[in-house]
C-alpha cells in the first residue's frame, strides 16, 4: 500500500507502480495530448492525494510538503496539478451548492455507482476545475465540471471513478479472500455489497491515496513520462536490497502494480463488452479485445474472469507487463483461477523471475482437484524455499505419473515451462510436444513449443513451430514477434523487420490509436534488427517510430 | 617421525595456463608487453637502495599523476580498496563523524569501513547513474559535520564521473577532510588534486588506467589531513596500514632512517614503475584526451546499433568505464556469457546497485583506442543477433 511519508530526503521509498509501455513510446507520441511538461514526478500521485488535504490554503499546493527528492524540483512550476488549474483559484466551498446536481449526474450513471463524497482526481489539464472541501471533518467532496470538449477528460473521469472505488474493495476484499478460504464465487451478491457500500463514505487517508492512484493510472501519458523517474524509483530502493540481488525489472509486490487502462476506449459503455471481447480475442483481433475486456472490467472490476481474459489476451499481444498485472488482479479476486496461474508462471518466467514463476506453478498444481494431494501440507510458517525450482518440479513429474494412458496438456505445459526455468530446453520441447498431441490446434502451445526450440538454439524448427502458430492464429501478435526473433538468430534480418513490421502495424490497425497500443518489445526487436541491415535512415525512422515509412519501406502489406 | 599426509596436488603438476583476453570491463585491464617485462625483472630486496630509488621515481610519478606536491605520497602495498582503508582506518578515529556520498558501490564500501572502526558514519545517496550538487553535499556537511566526506569521482559501478569544482572549498569551510576515490577515472579523466579539488587524500589502483597488474595503490595526503593525522589520540586499528610507518617506509617523513614495517611487493613496484613511466611519456593531458574521445566514439556507436547509455548527462559520463542500459527482451547474463565464449572478450553486467539494469564496458588506458571500440562493437552486436530470448 501506499505509505504517506513526508520525506524531504531522496531515500523516501515511493510508491511503486508500474512502468508504461516504454519510454520510447512516450518520445514519439504526438497525438492532442502532448502538451505537458517534460518532466513529472512521482510525487505526482502522492502529491495529489496530499494536495486533497492541502487544498483549503490557496496556492500551498507546491508539493513541497511531500519534499520531492527526485530529481529536479518537485511540484514546482509547470508541475501538473489537478489542484492547481487556471481559473481554480475559487475557495472549494463556494462551489458545493452548484455542484449538488452535477454530483447527483455522476452518481447516476450508468454503471458507475460512486459515493458522492469518495475523491477521484485526473491530474489531466483538460479539467477545468476540481476543487475540494476539506473541512467539514474530513468529508470530501468533489466537483467535477464537465467539458464536453474535452472528451477524453470525461473519459478519464469515469474510468478514474470506475477505478478507484474498485481498487478500494479489491485491496479490502482481497485480503479477506486469501485469508478466508472459501472460494466460491459469490460475484452477485458481492455486487449487491458493493452497490450499497458505495453510498458509504471512505474517508480514510488511505482510500485518498487509492482513489488518487487510480485516477492517475488511467493517465496513460502522464505514465509514459514517468518511466525515468521510475526506474530511479526502483534504483533508489538498492540501498535497502541486499547488496547483489539481482534485478532485471523493477520489483514490485503482486497486489501494487497498478494496470493502466487505454485513455480513449470506443466500448466503454457497452454492455456485453466481455462476450464480445472473448470473440474478438479469439477471432485475433488482439487490440479489439483488450479494450473490449478492459470496459468490461471498469464496468465490473470484480470480474475474475475478465481480469484473466484480460491478462492472457495481453500477453498474445506482446504485452508482458500488462498481462501480470491483469492475471495478478485475476488471482487477488480467484486465487485458484488455474488458467491465470499457469499463464502467470509462464509470463514471469519469460521476465527471468525465476521464484514467482514457480510460487505461480506451485499454485496452480495445489489449487488443481486432479493433482493437489501430491502438494505435502505445510504446517509451521511457510519457508521461502517452498517455491525453489527442485521443490516443484519432482511434484509435476509426480503428477506426470499419474498419468500414464492419457496426456494432460496442461499440466505437460507447466512441465514445459519448469523445464524452460532450468534451460532443459529438450525436455521442455518434450512436454510441449506431448501437449500438442492432445491439443494440436493449440496455437499458445505451438508458440510456446517454438520460443523453446528458439531459446534452446533450434531456430529453424522455432520457425516452423511460429508458423504453425500463425496459421491458426493470425493475428498472434506474439508469435510473430517470436518469428521474427528466430529470423534474427538465423541472419535472416529483412525477414525479421518484416514480421515485426507486420505484428506492429496489425496492432496499430486494429484500433487506430496512439502508440501505446503497440507493443514495446516489438519496437525494440525492430531497432536491433534495423540496425543489422546498414540502411541509418531507416534505422532513424525506426528509433522515432515512423511505422509508416517503415511499412512502405519494406513493403509490407497496410 | 612425521609423515607428509596431505598429497601433493596433481593441479600443480601441471603447466600453468592462462589465455589471452580482451579485458574490456571495468578492470583489471590488459598489461602492455613492456610494463609485464618490467615486472619480470630479479627480485630483490625491499630494503635495498635501488628499490628505495625506485620508490622514490614512484612517488614522483604519482605526484605527477595527481598533479600534487603534496610530500606524504606512496603507494600502498595493495588494490583500490587497500587504499580505501588505508585513508579511512587514518583519518578517522573511534566516534569521528563521517560523511559518504553514496551513488554507487564505492560510497557505500567506504561507508561499511568507517562504520566497522567506530565511526558515525552519514550517507547522502543518489540513484544510480545520478550525482549530488554542491548545495546538497553543503547541506549534509553543515548538518552533519563530518570529520571526512568520501567521494567517488570514477563511480564505476554507475558510469558516472563526479564534478569536482567546489566541493574541496566547501569542505574546508566545513573543516572537513575531503577523501577522493579515482581508481576508475585517474589518468583518464581531468585531476588536479591540490588546484581544482583541494582534495586531502586522493587514491587510484594501478590495474586500470596505468595497465599496470593489481597490487599496488598511489595514494596521497595533504598537509590539513597529516595534521590530523598526525595528532590521532589513539593509534589507527592496523599496523599494516598504519600511515606513519608507511610514510617512514617510503620516505616521506623526513627521517634519515627507514625503519622495517613490511615487506613491500617489489615485483608490483617495477610494474608500478614502468607504467607511471609510460603515462608520463604520453603525458597527461594526451591521455585524457584520447579517453574523451573514444569514450564519445563509442557512445555514438552503440546509439547506432540501438542500444542507450545509461548516463544520461554527457558531461558526467565516465570516460573509462562506459554503462549501457541492458537491452530489452534479453538476458545481460548471456550476453556477457556470449561475448566471453565466442569473442574471447570481457564485459561485465551491472555491479551492487547496477546489477540487473546495465552492461559496463571499460576501455581504459592501453585498451582506450577506436580499434576496440570497433572489436566491442562487433561483439555486442553479434550478441544481440544471437541471444534475444523468445516468448514462451
Amino acid at each position: 500500500m501506499y505509505q504517506v511519508q513526508l520525506v524531504g530526503e531522496q531515500q523516501e521509498s515511493r510508491p511503486l507502480l508500474s512502468p508504461s509501455v516504454d519510454d520510447f513510446l512516450s518520445e514519439s507520441r504526438g497525438d492532442a495530448m502532448s502538451a505537458r511538461p517534460p518532466h513529472t514526478s512521482n510525487t505526482a500521485v502522492m502529491s495529489t492525494a496530499l494536495d486533497l488535504v492541502d487544498l483549503s490554503e490557496p496556492g500551498e499546493n507546491s508539493g513541497g510538503s511531500i519534499g520531492s527528492g527526485s530529481g529536479s524540483g518537485g511540484n514546482k512550476g509547470g508541475r501538473r496539478s489537478p489542484l492547481r488549474r487556471k481559473g481554480s483559484s475559487k475557495s472549494p466551498r463556494r462551489r458545493v451548492r452548484p455542484d449538488e446536481t452535477e454530483l447527483i449526474q455522476v452518481e447516476q450513471q450508468p454503471a458507475g455507482p460512486r459515493s458522492p463524497d469518495s475523491v477521484s482526481l485526473s491530474p489531466l489539464d483538460k479539467w477545468d476545475e476540481v476543487t475540494l472541501d476539506v473541512e467539514d471533518g474530513g468529508r470530501r467532496r468533489i466537483r467535477e465540471k464537465r467539458c464536453t470538449s474535452h472528451h477524453s477528460s470525461s473519459e478519464l473521469l469515469w474510468s478514474a471513478e470506475f477505478r478507484a472505488d474498485p481498487l478500494t474493495k479489491t485491496t479490502i476484499q482481497s485480503y479477506e479472500d486469501l485469508n478466508s478460504m472459501s472460494t466460491p464465487d459469490c460475484g452477485a451478491s458481492r455486487q449487491h455489497r458493493r452497490t450499497r457500500s458505495l453510498l458509504v463514505r471512505n474517508e480514510s487517508l488511505e482510500d485518498e491515496f487509492v482513489k488518487a492512484k487510480a485516477a492517475v493510472e488511467s493517465d496513460t501519458e502522464f505514465w509514459d513520462k514517468m518511466q525515468a523517474e521510475w526506474e530511479e524509483l526502483a534504483r533508489r530502493n538498492w540501498l535497502e536490497d541486499s547488496e547483489g540481488q539481482p534485478q532485471s525489472s523493477p520489483s514490485v509486490s503482486p497486489g501494487e502494480q497498478v494496470y493502466r487502462f487505454n485513455t480513449k476506449n470506443p466500448y466503454r459503455e457497452w454492455s456485453n463488452a466481455f462476450a464480445v471481447g472473448q470473440e474478438r480475442a479469439r477471432d485475433g483481433d488482439l487490440n479489439t479485445a483488450v479494450l473490449l475486456l478492459e470496459a468490461a472490467i471498469l464496468q465490473d472490476p470484480q470480474d475474475a474472469e475478465a481480469w484473466q481474459v484480460l491478462g492472457m489476451t495481453q500477453a498474445e499481444n506482446e504485452n508482458e507487463q500488462a498481462a501480470i498485472v491483469s492475471l495478478q488482479r485475476c488471482l487477488e479476486l480467484r486465487p485458484n483461477n488455474l488458467q491465470a496461474l499457469m499463464a502467470l508462471a509462464v509470463s514471469f518466467t519469460n521476465n527471468g523471475k525465476q521464484h514467482e514463476a514457480c510460487d505461480a506453478l506451485r499454485g496452480w498444481i495445489s489449487h488443481n482437484p486432479r493433482y493437489k494431494h501430491l502438494v505435502p501440507e505445510h504446517r509451521g510458517p511457510p519457508t521461502p524455499a517452498r517455491s525453489e525450482l527442485q521443490d516443484v518440479l519432482p511434484l509435476f513429474q509426480d503428477a506426470a505419473l499419474l498419468n500414464l494412458d492419457c496426456v494432460d496438456p496442461d499440466l505437460q505445459t507447466g512441465l514445459g515451462v519448469l523445464f524452460n526455468l532450468s534451460s532443459d530446453f529438450n525436455k521442455a520441447v518434450e512436454a510441449f510436444t506431448a501437449a500438442l498431441s492432445v491439443r494440436p490446434q493449440d496455437y499458445l502451445l505451438w508458440n510456446r513449443l517454438g520460443a523453446t526450440l528458439a531459446n534452446g538454439s533450434r531456430s529453424e524448427e522455432a520457425v516452423d513451430a511460429y508458423t504453425r502458430a500463425l496459421e491458426l492464429q493470425p493475428g498472434f501478435i506474439r508469435s510473430r514477434y517470436n518469428l521474427g526473433i528466430s529470423c534474427i538468430h538465423l541472419g535472416a534480418h529483412r525477414e525479421a523487420v518484416n514480421n515485426f513490421l507486420t505484428a506492429l502495424n496489425q496492432q496499430r490497425r486494429s484500433q487506430r490509436c496512439t502508440h501505446q497500443q503497440m507493443s514495446a518489445n516489438i519496437w525494440a526487436a525492430l531497432r536491433v534488427a534495423v540496425s543489422m541491415l546498414d540502411r541509418p535512415e531507416l534505422f532513424q525512422a525506426a528509433s522515432v517510430g515512423d511505422l509508416d515509412l517503415l511499412i512502405r519501406a519494406f513493403d509490407v502489406d497496410a | 617421525m612425521s609423515r607428509v599426509s596431505v598429497p601433493p596436488p596433481t593441479c600443480l603438476q601441471k603447466p600453468l595456463r592462462v589465455p589471452h583476453r580482451y579485458m574490456f570491463g571495468p578492470g583489471p585491464s590488459n598489461v602492455p608487453p613492456r610494463i609485464l617485462w618490467a615486472g619480470a625483472s630479479p627480485v630483490i630486496g625491499h630494503m635495498h637502495p635501488e628499490i628505495f630509488e625506485i620508490m622514490s621515481d614512484i612517488k614522483s610519478g604519482i605526484q605527477y599523476m595527481f598533479q600534487t606536491h603534496n610530500n606524504v605520497t606512496l603507494a600502498v602495498s595493495g588494490t583500490g580498496h587497500t587504499a580505501m582503508e588505508c585513508a579511512i582506518f587514518n583519518a578517522v578515529e573511534t566516534g569521528d563523524s563521517v560523511l559518504t556520498a553514496v551513488n554507487g558501490i564505492w560510497g557505500e564500501r567506504a561507508a561499511e569501513m568507517a562504520e566497522r572502526i567506530g565511526a558515525r558514519v552519514n550517507t547522502i545517496v543518489a540513484p544510480p547513474g545520478g550525482y549530488f550538487s554542491n548545495a546538497e553535499i553543503e547541506k549534509a556537511l553543515s548538518k552533519y559535520r563530518p570529520v571526512l566526506f568520501f567521494l567517488a569521482h570514477g563511480e564505476s559501478s554507475t558510469g558516472v564521473l563526479h564534478p569536482l569544482d567546489g566541493i574541496g572549498q566547501l569542505c574546508h569551510k566545513y573543516n572537513c577532510l575531503f577523501l577522493v576515490d579515482s581508481v576508475a577515472s585517474l589518468g583518464g579523466a581531468p585531476l588536479y588534486m591540490d588546484q581544482q579539488g583541494l582534495i586531502d587524500i586522493l587514491y587510484t589502483g594501478s590495474q586500470k588506467v596505468l595497465n599496470a597488474p593489481p597490487g599496488t595503490a598511489p595514494i596521497s595526503f595533504s598537509e590539513r589531513a597529516c595534521q590530523k593525522i598526525f595528532n590521532r589520540k589513539t593509534k589507527p586499528v592496523s599496523f599494516f596500514l598504519d600511515l606513519s610507518w608507511l610514510a617512514n617506509y617510503w620516505g616521506c617523513d623526513g627521517k634519515p632512517s627507514r625503519l622495517y614495517h613490511h615487506t613491500g611487493p617489489v615485483t608490483a613496484f617495477y610494474s608500478l614503475r614502468e607504467s607511471l613511466a609510460l603515462l608520463v611519456e604520453e603525458s597527461l593531458e594526451r591521455s585524457w584526451e584520447r579517453h574523451q574521445k573514444v569514450a564519445e566514439y563509442f557512445s555514438a556507436g552503440l546509439e547506432s546499433i540501438g542500444l542507450k547509455l545509461f548516463v544520461k548527462e554527457k558531461n558526467v559520463r565516465l570516460p573509462t568505464v562506459t554503462t549501457i542500459v541492458a537491452p530489452h527482451g534479453y538476458d545481460w547474463k548471456e550476453i556477457t556469457a556470449y561475448i566471453m565464449k565466442t569473442h574471447n572478450l570481457e564485459i561485465s553486467g551491472g555491479l551492487g546497485p547496477s546489477v540487473g539494469l546495465v552492461l559496463r564496458v571499460g576501455l581504459m588506458g592501453y585498451n582506450s583506442s577506436t580499434a576496440n571500440v570497433d572489436m566491442v562493437l562487433a561483439a555486442i552486436k553479434d550478441a544481440l543477433k544471437h541471444c534475444h530470448k523468445s516468448k514462451v
